[in-house]
Order: C-alpha cells, then structure tokens, then sequence
C-alpha cells in the first residue's frame, strides 16, 4: 500500500517539522527571558608589556614589524545567573578595545577590538571563576604598527551556546582603562 | 519528485535572499570549533549587519579551500581606506569603511593566520564573510556528512532508492 520512498519521505518531514517546530519554541523562550550577567566581576589588569615582534605569527613582517602587548590580569567572575536547562556551554572572553586616533571615540563600532584571554565553561557546576596572575593567551597586535601612548579598555564578552537553538551573547565594562607604555628594550 | 526538487530550491533561495547569505544553512564540517559545534551539526545564518563583533561565530570562504569555515572572530578593525579614483562611483564619498577580521578557532591552538594564504593578515567582512551564526540545531546534518565523504553509504541510498522506484505502483 504505502512504497518505502513515502514512508521514508513522511517520517524524515515529521522529524523535520518537529525539530523546526522546537527550534521556533526554544528560540522564543530564550529571546523571551534574555540571560543577564547580574553580579559584579571583579577585574584588576598589571600595565602591560610592549615588545617589537617582526613574524607573521604576531601580525608583522620582516620589513614592517609590530608592537605586540602581553597582559597579567586578576578576575573574579560568576557565570551561575547565565546557565539554565538548556545552556551546553558558556565561552567568556577578555578583550581590549583601542581608541582611535579620529576624534570620535564615542564611536565604538570603530575601535579596534582584540581578544587577549578566551575560556569554555562547559561544566555547569564550575561556573565559578577565580584566579589571579593569569597570563594573556593571545599576543595582542594593532591594524597599525604602534601601540605606545594609545589607550585601551578592558571588556568581557560572553557568548552562551544552547543545547538547540538561538547563541546569545553579551558584553560587561570591565571598569579598566590603560596606556600602553613604550617599547621595552 | 520534480515538485519536492523546485519548492526546496525555492525555499533555499528565498532564504538566501531574507538572510542576506548566499548559504544560509551550513553543515559544520570540522571539529575545529569543538566543543560549540560538532561535526554535523546545522547552523542558521544571518548576514545583514554592516560589521561584525568580536566573540561572534562567522562562516567564511578561506582562499583557495573550497570548503566554507566556521570560526569566531577575535580581532576587528574598521579601517577607513580612500576609494580608488579609477572606479567611476556616483557618490561623492572618497572614502570607504572596511571592516577587517581575525578569526581562531575555539578547538585551535592558534588564530587562522595559516588558512588565509601568504600575504594575507585580515578578512574582509564584506566580500569574504558569508554569515554569522545565529542559532542552530545539532548533528542532524550528519546526512549529508555520510553522504559526501562515506562511499558505500551513498551507493546504498541509491541503490534504496532505485529498489523502491522499481517496486513502486505509480
């Protein structure tokens, strides 16, 4: 009566409409009730090191070298308000806006942004973060060679990833400011 | 069959053209992006923001690999650059904002440098990134993985399918 080509075309529209069907509920939920980071966290940076770096490794070469700047950084962080039933994993990471030189610095969408520190929390029973004396991960390089005398700011970003649906992500001031020093030889 | 072929090409392109991305359904290939995403996985794209923000996920076509990736971007410059004078625009704008990227993998030791070719240090947003992942569903994708790279999979859907067109009544 029914050939195999038609059952196998209706159960894999069935498992199609239920999974869009879930996609759409889950979606709405989640947009519905927004994760907010609530509490404070806690963020102390040491003045950065400056250093002249010339491989593509750090973003430069031979004939036009780079200022690359490493960070030593206290945090205290509690990701628990951001985790719920459907929440697979919370990526954290530090990075540090630059101002530009062009008078409007209010602008934030043209400050150069640079991730200095990234971590996964995929264990929802170590939400918790606390450590002191971390190390930059990554070796922070400009579009522009010179970094000495430019200012930076310190944000933490987070980006929430669902079991099925809608990633959501988020941004917190990490109330630090700093100027980045000269060249140490 | 020809009816099921052109609505799901219409439904494809008409998403392409709401998306704003010319692949707005992605199937994650690599696990380069573990733990968010697994092999399989389907990722829903959206591609009309004029720039991208740090920490997103964006799909790009690295040069010279056919193959689209899914990484996060973890440096973004907006660069305002002169227009080229040989170009004939109508505007009066002599300058254009182009947004440059760095993107890493979260499985990856380090950023994708490697995969963008000798000489090149950034993406450009505009022409190189294809979208930015909005929400997605995992492993269902699998099929196609199965299909693409497991051979006797592939002849055995057709052989399954040629099967049951023989002995079908209509």
């Amino acid at each position: 009566m029914h050939s195999l080509a038609q059952r196998a075309n209706t159960l894999s529209s069935i498992i199609t409409t239920g999974v869009f069907i879930v996609m759409i509920l889950v979606s709405i939920l989640t947009i519905a009730n927004p994760p907010i980071l609530n509490n404070q966290i806690r963020f102390k940076s040491a003045k950065p090191i400056v250093s002249l770096k010339n491989t593509r490794n750090y973003g430069a070469t031979k004939q036009k070298p780079k200022e690359n700047a490493k960070f030593k950084f206290d945090m205290v962080a509690d990701f628990n308000d951001l985790v719920d039933w459907n929440t697979k994993q919370v990526f954290a990471y530090v990075y540090v806006e630059i101002d530009n030189d062009d008078s409007n610095n209010n602008d934030n969408e043209n400050a150069d942004k640079i991730v200095i520190w990234d971590k996964i929390f995929d264990d929802k029973s170590k939400m918790y973060f606390n450590q002191k004396n971390i190390k930059s991960k990554y070796s922070l390089w400009d579009y522009s060679p010179e970094l000495h005398g430019r200012t930076g700011t310190f944000k933490l970003g987070y980006n929430i990833q669902p079991h099925l649906g809608p990633l959501t992500f988020g941004t917190i001031d990490l109330n630090q400011t700093i100027t980045f020093p000269e060249i140490k030889v | 069959m020809a009816m099921v072929v052109t609505s799901a090409f219409a439904i494809w392109k008409g998403l392409a053209v709401i998306t704003n991305s010319p692949s707005p359904l992605v199937v994650v290939l690599s696990g380069s992006m573990e733990p968010a995403f697994q092999r399989g996985d389907i990722l829903f794209l959206w591609n009309r923001e004029t720039y991208v923000d740090v920490g997103d996920i964006v799909v790009y076509n690295a040069p010279q690999r056919s193959i689209p990736i899914v990484h996060r971007v973890v440096h973004q410059h907006v660069v305002e650059e002169p227009i080229s004078k040989s170009k004939k625009s109508k505007t009066l704008e002599t300058s254009k904002k182009t947004q440059y990227l760095l993107t890493k993998g979260d499985n990856n030791e380090r950023d994708d440098l490697p995969l963008y070719g000798y000489g090149k240090n950034y993406l450009n947003r505009e022409k190189e990134i294809i979208g930015n992942v909005k929400g997605y569903i995992p492993k269902v994708g699998y099929i196609t993985i199965l299909i693409t790279e497991n051979q006797y999979f592939k002849y055995a859907m057709f052989a399954a399918l040629a099967i049951s067109a023989l002995f079908s009544q209509d």
